[in-house]
């Protein structure tokens, strides 16, 4: 495991706005697949662009690999694939495509590219990626950023157009992506679309990070279940009603794990992180 | 700046340009040979060349003022010497050699055609940076021809990297805002000359001239270690106006 992305105190804000990240510390390991979760205006698309040096700190240091992302060296963009949310619009073919950029990324992997449009159901002869549908645009373009080998992959809402069948590809895709070289940032606040995919849950409240815990210490330390009764109990450290009855989030005091629910974890730790925050100390 | 650089990578972004504008190129030279078919006069030739180097060099850089696209080019594994040199090769040098082929072509259509349908022969006009002045010559007039082409290249190189800098300073209404920009320091420099003339020169009259160098140079009472000065500054504009773009390319964010 090593280190890919390390900041220390961040600090950032837009031109004649308030603060938008301050005293922000965050590392990001190789082999992982971090879900980077938060409600809308949290700042996740601006660290992602801080990242990948789009943007650049007023304070503080990012380090990509030993880069300084704001001076966007070659040696390590080939190693960064960012997919924004709002995707590039080209009037080249996907063969076209690849042989333009293919260039850049000297880890590119035709095989794997190939192997993964096949996968999402693409025609890689197709005139035009202008001529795909947003959702295949989409999923081209994460095809295309996989295949790039790079070792940091940031995804910006990459499931936002994507159909349930195309969903349930882009969860293995990513799976079968990763390696021990590689690191995956997935911002989302649709928290479904990550559920078994992530090794890491990193959330956003206030414009910082309030939970950043892998999921095997997720499962350890957290119970996710279902219930009729409503019971109080000092073990339930959130719980919601629904039409099937109560999901909870509990404190787990035995060696039993359960599913983690992802969409309830990110409701339990808005509602009281302080909570969760000294059950993960301990 | 100058280590990193990578001619290969700047082969890769030239391929990238013209792969992805292929259509557009094509169509744009077509309508521009067309054009200079039916109107071939040197100064609508040469109007066309700095109207069309301005939007050239405006949309060219659409790359770095569109959001998403924006964010596309500056991710792209290149160095930002590489992508500048790209951007100037293009809107510079690319862009006066297609004209002028154009206007080779347009010329040899026409004379082609007059040829072998009419039967009459037309000259081929190559005078684009031919200019013919009346000058005295030993006390008579004659006509001196100049051939006009570092002065029209120094003049585009000129308009096109201010132009460049411009799209890369302003985020919108690029053309207006850089317009703008020349005027104000234009007239900047406009006052600053009426000052000079006054203070040091107790000139009565000078013309209404707002940019001020052509009046300084033309004016024989200016010594000539100033327009000496003007004529060595100016061509030191181009590339200062080159490393401005450069440094403002790094400082570009999204």
């Amino acid at each position: 495991m090593k280190k890919i992305v390390s900041i220390n105190n961040l600090e950032f804000r837009y031109k004649k706005q308030v603060k938008l990240l301050s005293n922000f510390n965050l590392v990001l390991n190789s082999g992982s697949i971090n879900g980077l979760l938060g409600k809308n205006g949290e700042g996740k698309t601006t660290l992602l662009k801080l990242i990948s040096g789009l943007l650049f700190p007023l304070k503080g240091k990012i380090s990509v690999e030993g880069f300084e992302p704001k001076k966007r060296d070659p040696k390590m963009l080939k190693n960064i694939f960012l997919l924004p949310e709002e995707i590039p619009e080209s009037s080249l073919s996907i063969k076209m495509y690849s042989d333009v950029y293919t260039a850049f990324y000297p880890d590119f992997s035709n095989t794997k590219f190939h192997n993964y449009l096949h996968e999402f159901s693409i025609d890689s002869g197709i005139k035009s990626i202008s001529e795909l549908s947003y959702g295949q645009k989409k999923k081209f373009y994460i095809a295309f950023g996989l295949a790039t080998n790079a070792r940091l992959i940031l995804l910006d809402e990459p499931t936002n157009g994507l159909d349930i069948p195309s969903k349930r590809q882009f969860r293995r895709m990513m799976a079968s992506a990763i390696d021990d070289k590689c690191c995956i940032v997935i911002s989302t606040h649709q928290v479904l679309d990550l559920e078994d995919i992530v090794d890491n849950v990193i959330i956003m409240e206030n414009h910082n990070i309030i939970f950043n815990e892998t999921t095997d210490d997720i499962n350890k330390k957290l119970i996710f279940n279902t219930t009729d009764n409503h019971e109080f109990t000092t073990d339930i450290i959130y719980s919601e009603e629904t039409t099937t009855g109560y999901h909870q989030v509990l404190e787990n005091k035995s060696v039993d794990k359960s599913k983690m629910d992802l969409e309830l974890l990110f409701n339990a730790v808005i509602s009281d992180h302080h909570r969760i925050k000294e059950l993960f100390k301990t | 700046m100058i280590n990193s650089f990578s001619f290969y990578r700047l082969g890769l972004l030239l391929k990238r340009y013209f792969l992805e504008n292929l259509h557009r190129e094509i169509m744009f030279w077509c309508i521009i040979i067309f054009t200079f078919t039916v109107l071939d006069n040197r100064v609508f030739v040469l109007m066309v060349l700095f109207v069309s180097g301005l939007i050239y060099s405006i949309r060219l850089q659409k790359d770095l003022l569109k959001g998403t696209n924006s964010m596309h080019f500056l991710l792209i594994p290149a160095t930002h010497s590489e992508k500048l040199v790209s951007s100037i090769f293009l809107n510079t040098f690319y862009h006066l050699g297609m004209t002028v082929l154009a206007y080779s072509i347009g010329n040899l259509l026409v004379s082609f055609t007059y040829h072998f349908i009419l039967r009459i022969d037309v000259p081929v006009n190559w005078d684009l940076f031919i200019d013919t002045s009346i000058a005295n010559v030993n006390g008579v007039l004659q006509p001196v021809v100049n051939n006009v082409f570092w002065s029209v290249f120094g003049l585009f190189a000129f308009s096109q990297a201010l132009f460049l800098a411009g799209s890369l300073y302003f985020k919108n209404n690029v053309i207006t805002k850089t317009f703008l920009s020349i005027f104000g320091f234009g007239f900047a420099m406009f006052l600053l000359q009426l000052i000079l003339f006054k203070t040091y020169w107790n000139v009565k009259y000078i013309s209404n001239a707002i940019i001020p160098m052509i009046v300084v140079i033309n004016d024989f009472t200016i010594p000539t270690v100033f327009k000496s000065a003007f004529v060595y500054g100016s061509s030191i504009l181009i590339p200062f106006l080159w490393i401005v773009s450069y440094f403002r390319l790094t400082e570009r964010e999204v």
